[in-house]
């Protein structure tokens, strides 16, 4: 058979038509097809690393740390308590607690009975007591659960009282009807016996009490012939000690929580911290990121950057043939079948392939072995091959692409969800403007300079005007009239004709009214100034003052004469 | 082929969906290669294809995973559609029972997509007029009803095949800008991947060239 393969393609072409009642038009998509074509050398170097003798396909499906079902769920511990917090936040804790202490109740009982199975031994003379069964006894041999612990917090309710006495209702009926089965069934059993199974009988109770009775504080609404079938089998310490009674309870919660619960778990905030804890546990494996759908898209996405998107590629295809053949079982249409492998071989391994990925010959002729060999097609026929690509993978992609910006993007995204949602802006009032502060500023401003004002003006006035001191004296007497007399000149300091001079001063005095308004217009034009050029400003002021003086002491001359 | 990993902004996921023999392979060859397979084997589970498109001036890569439309494979394939940020229904105007078939494929892609993707409805093979079997304006009513975009186009021609994948790719990124798409979830197709200059292989050989929209 092999060296019928090492013949010319037009013979491949032949045995694929004989395969298959269907014509196959290989050569046509092979002329008409311009693929990527990405050859992966280290594949050749995988031949002899011992992966021939792996030839069981493993049936179950593996499975990824970041997908989970419930069941996978209920046994990680980590997953769990994710899981319990979610049932919280939704009100619904009962059911995952009733579950949970049914099972623990179970693996009790299961560890119990293993350990006293070669403890068993008859006392025949020992008689049945009706009071044993209700007396509380305190058996230092067992642990009790912290659950139970909290339970028996709870019977001090008077509801649960209630409860406890209709029980017991129950209890004493079914025993004064079956006196003579307890005769022979207590001849049977051991004194340890008996005080494990009173253990067993009251936490059975308590787990009632508190999930399945009608005023239970718990209470997870099972059916009515579910509780009745529950109260005579806890009644019944035989039934007790099969561990079964809850069995009904059990599933009927797992159903209302894989239903109604699970899948808005998956895509809640607590599973989102249970795939980061997953992440950044430093033990990332292959298997987490082919088996999740969002963490494939990433990793396909860094292949596609190191330009090796043949080897996921094929990796996703053959293990989706795979696992349909498989799925389909019984209704397996062997050509069907095997028409699909012929597309992915032609594709990946044929010598005419739009895709090679560079396999060796070795690997090539198994394949054509499985999918065309006398027996048919192999379900597993790309078993090797993916067992190769998965190791090229895992030694020369995985810690790469764990270290990257995308696995890094990944990981942020998934922390960024979880904080989005509990985060709450808080807007800061702004601080108030400083406008009032500048407001004090431009005051105290104003001041300084009015006092500089006032001073400077005084000391020019007593200088120049020695013939005017009773003006000046005035003036220094009455604070009052200086303001005064400055704001007028202020307020008349646009107009300068001689009607406006001879109006806001008096009449005696016309040449200083000219004088005074020069000068309280020098001064105003320099409060827009920096103190550099207010020096400047007054030393010029001082000029034009001297200038003024002497001009007006020359006209005052000619009128004396 | 496609151009440089790192000079792009946003990263896209699409799912390609639809009956077998519709020409869903075919579409996705003509958009990343310009050309029409005429024999094209079928898709065996899931196929994949990369093109960086512009969008609003920004660099979009489009990751765009083929799905086989067999039904023996659709148990396979639905692992796919989750964190699909746009899905292009794809069904064959020459056969009725591809159009029929849409319910089921929109309430599968309803059921395991985001609220928030992009449906793009496309009857194939609108090149061969003389056998058509489904109207224009029936599609458009189907597409209006449900809320889908919808379009006429042609693998063979190339016809309407660059405007559905576009138009697909405007709308959501429409909806980052709305905010209504969360680019913080990690499950909504989209990856915010600013560029990083002075890394390998900046050259950006991203075809520009568009065809001509003879619709």
């Amino acid at each position: 058979m092999l060296q019928f393969w090492k013949k010319s393609g037009h013979n491949d072409k032949n045995c694929y038509q004989s395969a298959s009642s269907k014509a196959l038009k290989v050569g046509n998509c092979s002329n008409s097809s311009s693929f990527d074509s990405v050859k992966s050398c280290p594949l050749q170097s995988f031949d002899d690393e011992g992966l021939f003798d792996i030839d069981e396909f493993e049936s179950t499906k593996e499975r990824s740390k970041l997908s989970k079902t419930l069941q996978e769920v209920l046994s990680d511990k980590a997953a769990l308590g994710y899981f319990v917090q979610y049932m919280e936040s939704r009100n619904a804790a009962r059911y995952i607690l009733c579950w949970l202490d049914i099972d623990s109740f179970k693996s009790d009982i299961f560890q119990c009975k293993e350990r006293k199975t070669p403890n068993i031994s008859p006392m025949p003379n020992f008689k049945g007591d009706h009071d044993s069964l209700s007396v509380s006894t305190d058996c230092d041999s067992y642990d009790t659960n912290s659950l139970y612990d909290f339970s028996t917090a709870t019977i001090s309710d008077s509801r649960v009282t209630q409860s406890s006495l209709e029980v017991n209702g129950f209890c004493d009926r079914d025993l004064s009807d079956t006196s003579p089965k307890m005769k022979s069934l207590t001849e049977t059993l051991s004194v340890d016996d008996r005080k494990g199974g009173q253990i067993f009988v009251e936490n059975a109770l308590m787990i009632f009490k508190k999930y399945i009775a009608q005023e239970a504080t718990h209470n997870v609404k099972c059916s009515e012939a579910a509780r009745n079938e529950i109260i005579e089998s806890v009644c019944d310490i035989d039934k007790v000690l099969v561990g079964n009674c809850f069995n009904k309870v059990q599933n009927y919660v797992y159903e209302i929580m894989e239903k109604e619960y699970f899948d808005a778990f998956l895509g809640s905030d607590y599973f989102c911290k249970h795939q980061i804890d997953v992440l950044t546990s430093g033990n990332v494996a292959l298997d987490d990121l082919l088996y999740n759908e969002t963490a494939l898209f990433y990793f396909m996405e860094f292949l596609e950057q190191e330009n090796s998107r043949s080897l996921l590629e094929f990796w996703i295809a053959a293990t989706n043939l795979q696992q349909q053949l498989h799925d389909q079982k019984e209704f397996f249409d062997p050509i069907e079948a095997q028409n699909d492998a012929v597309v992915l071989y032609d594709k990946y391994f044929s010598l005419q392939a739009h895709c090679p990925l560079g396999f060796s010959d070795r690997i090539r002729f198994e394949v054509e072995q499985n999918i065309c060999g006398e027996n048919g097609l192999v379900l597993d026929c790309f078993n090797l091959p993916l067992k190769i690509v998965e190791q090229v993978l895992e030694r020369n992609y995985l810690k790469t692409f764990l270290a990257s910006q995308l696995f890094y993007k990944y990981l942020s995204e998934l922390i960024n969800t979880v904080q989005s949602n509990g985060y709450s802006m808080n807007i800061e009032n702004n601080k108030p403007s400083p406008s009032d502060c500048s407001s004090e500023r431009s005051f105290s401003t104003n001041s300084t300079f009015l006092a500089l004002e006032i001073n400077h003006n005084s000391a020019k006035k007593s200088r120049d005007k020695c013939t005017d001191m009773s003006i000046d004296t005035k003036q220094l007497c009455d604070p009052d009239s200086l303001w005064k007399r400055k704001r007028n000149h202020r307020l008349s300091c646009g107009r300068v004709t001689a009607l406006g001079k001879f109006e806001t001063d008096l009449e005696p005095e016309p040449d200083k009214n000219g004088f005074k308004l020069k000068n309280v217009v020098k001064k105003f034009v320099s409060l827009d100034e920096d103190k550099k050029r207010e020096e400047m400003a007054w030393q010029v002021a001082e000029m034009i003052v001297k200038d003024i003086t002497s001009v007006t002491l020359n006209q005052e001359k000619p009128r004396n004469s | 082929m496609s151009a440089g990993p790192y000079n792009y902004s946003y990263i896209f996921k699409y799912i390609i969906i639809g009956d077998m023999g519709v020409g869903k392979s075919c579409l996705l060859h003509q958009f990343t290669e310009k050309k029409f397979m005429a024999d094209c084997p079928h898709t065996i589970g899931v196929e994949f294809g990369t093109r960086i498109i512009e969008v609003s001036g920004q660099k979009i890569k489009l990751q765009i995973w083929d799905t086989a439309g067999q039904e023996r494979f659709r148990a396979v394939t639905r692992s796919y559609y989750r964190g699909a940020a746009g899905a292009l229904m794809v069904y064959d105007i020459t056969r009725r029972s591809t159009y029929n078939h849409l319910s089921s494929w929109l309430t599968d892609t309803r059921n395991l997509t985001n609220p928030s993707t992009v449906i793009f409805l496309i009857g194939n093979k609108c090149d061969l007029e003389g056998q058509r079997d489904v109207t224009y304006e029936e599609a458009s009513k189907f597409a209006e009803e449900n809320g889908l975009m919808f379009v006429e186009a042609s693998a063979k021609t190339g016809d309407n095949v660059e405007e559905a994948f576009l138009e697909t790719a405007k709308k959501i990124y429409q909806s980052i800008q709305d905010g209504r798409l969360d680019l913080n979830a990690a499950e909504s197709g989209v990856q915010h991947k600013p560029s990083q200059p002075g890394r390998n292989n900046l050259t950006n050989d991203q075809q520009t060239n568009k065809d001509n929209c003879a619709c």
